[in-house]
């Protein structure tokens, strides 16, 4: 079944049909959540809030990509929730080290162990360095370059102009580099060397 | 819309920045892109900067994502049916309905303004017409309308004359019973005079001579319309062609008033509604 016949029937209240493309789009609900809130278990429950309120307002979706719509949706439970916090999400990277479970993800098949814990240092200094930026320019950072999203799109996404999209992403990059270059100095060369190995070259 | 004032305030270098990072996304137009590139060959300081964006950029590309924790799957037995919103779904309609109202009321005002702007030469004009009709009373009450168009627009006041006058009160009395009810109504006529003034149109035109030679305070404009009008209780076709201008007015102050109260629900309801999109 298609995804606009998914639509169609949830929208005439197909549960079913609906928790279809909950499971075609809940991984990337789920990470979009948590690059922007920081936490793992805040994400779940952002995302869970999101596919509840995208189901609820289903009937005021008419047509284009519901792929943004329903980035709309979970970008404004963000904000929600990061204004119900009043915090931006710091943790330490103490803390970070300590979810071990979270790295089993970043394990590349043809990694030597010293690649491995390349790839580890260098995601948790990046989830550190987003952590540090404030908010409006964390969640254009993950739109844009997390998530591949165009300026357009996320300023029908975040309800914002084309000019404060490119305003926010620059300054969120140069703040980025600062916190990377900050953290460890080969990082970013080493990211640059780790994306050339037996990647496609963009 | 108010964005523009969170980029007021960029430096030279964060606007700097700004371009390196729209040229990285291919987001410029092909001009800037082209004088870019220019400048890009010759400064091998920003091709170096540039590279590192594109680093920058490919590592969050890449980032790994993490598996859901669970499913996120709604529970049919509590979710059922979508609740239904009908402001989210008439948002488009009210929208439209808000704005089409909002003209409406506009150019309803401004229709008024037009018309009050031209109301005052209406009642003299009018009884000017109606003297026309008159018989004996014309020949008199010409001159005496004439001597009142004037006063429209005269801006002396000549209490003197007014007392000289103790018919006028009386006289503007009959206009206002006649019809003209709107803001001649605030002179506060008293009707017993009407009979009165009926009789003796002589009578009632050489009071009206002098009434209209006087100057006019803002009231005394009206009243002094009023005063040429008194032939028209004489001339009953007069009195429809009097109604029908203040009626036409109360008519559309009525349409007005109801424009605005429909325009304020409305509005009430667009924000309503806007806000559930807003949340969505």
């Amino acid at each position: 079944m298609d995804e606009e016949t998914l639509i169609q029937r949830a929208q005439k209240g197909d549960v079913a049909a609906f928790n279809r493309l909950v499971v075609q789009y809940q991984e990337l609900v789920f990470n979009v959540a948590y690059r922007i809130m920081g936490d793992p278990a805040v994400a779940e429950d952002v995302a869970q809030e999101t596919f509840i309120a995208a189901y609820q307002s289903l009937r005021s979706f008419r047509g284009g990509s519901f792929k943004s719509w329903l980035m709309r949706v979970a970008t404004n439970r963000c904000y929600d929730e990061l204004r119900r916090r009043k915090r931006r999400p710091q943790t330490s990277l103490d803390e970070i080290m300590d979810e071990n479970e979270s790295f089993a993800f970043l394990r590349s098949p043809n990694d030597s162990p010293e690649t491995h814990r390349q790839r580890v240092e260098l995601a948790l200094a990046i989830e550190q360095c987003l952590k540090s930026l404030p908010d409006d320019q964390r969640i254009v950072t993950v739109l844009g370059d997390v998530e591949g999203y165009d300026y357009n799109e996320i300023a029908t996404i975040t309800k914002t102009s084309l000019g404060t999209v490119k305003s926010r992403l620059s300054r969120a990059r140069a703040k980025l580099r600062e916190c990377l270059q900050a953290l460890g100095g080969e990082l970013l060369p080493a990211a640059y060397r780790l994306d050339n190995e037996g990647l496609s070259a963009r | 819309m108010f964005d523009l004032w969170r980029d007021k305030g960029s430096t030279a270098e964060e606007k700097r920045q700004e371009l390196l990072s729209a040229y990285l996304d291919n987001a410029l137009a092909p001009v800037e892109r082209e004088q870019f590139e220019t400048k890009l060959a010759g400064d091998p300081r920003l091709q170096a900067e540039l590279q590192q964006l594109r680093a920058l950029k490919l590592t969050m590309q890449r980032m790994p994502r993490r598996r859901v924790p669970r499913s996120f799957a709604l529970d049919p037995a509590v979710y059922g049916r979508p609740k239904s919103q009908p402001l989210l779904q008439l948002y488009p309609v009210l929208r439209g309905a808000t704005a089409l109202t909002a003209f409406l009321l506009i150019f309803t005002l401004a229709l008024g303004v037009f018309r009050g702007g031209f109301a005052p030469a209406g009642p003299v004009a009018a009884p000017a017409s109606e003297v026309a009709l008159s018989n004996e009373s014309m020949a008199e009450s010409a001159p005496a309308a004439e001597a009142a168009i004037p006063f429209e627009a005269a801006a002396t006041s000549a209490p003197d004359l007014r007392d000289s006058a103790p018919a006028e009160p009386e006289l503007s009395a009959p206009a206002a019973v006649t019809g003209q009810e709107t803001a001649e109504g605030e002179q506060g006529a008293d009707s017993p005079a009407l009979e009165g003034a009926t009789e003796g149109v002589d009578t009632v035109a050489v009071t009206v001579a002098p009434a209209g030679e006087m100057g006019t305070m803002a009231t005394e404009a009206v009243g002094v319309a009023e005063e040429v009008s008194p032939a028209a209780t004489e001339v009953p076709p007069v009195i429809p062609t009097e109604e029908s201008s203040p009626a036409g007015m109360s008519l559309l102050r009525s349409v007005q008033i109801a424009l605005a109260i429909a325009f304020i629900l409305l509005l009430a309801l667009f924000f309503l509604a806007r806000r559930q999109v807003n949340r969505l």
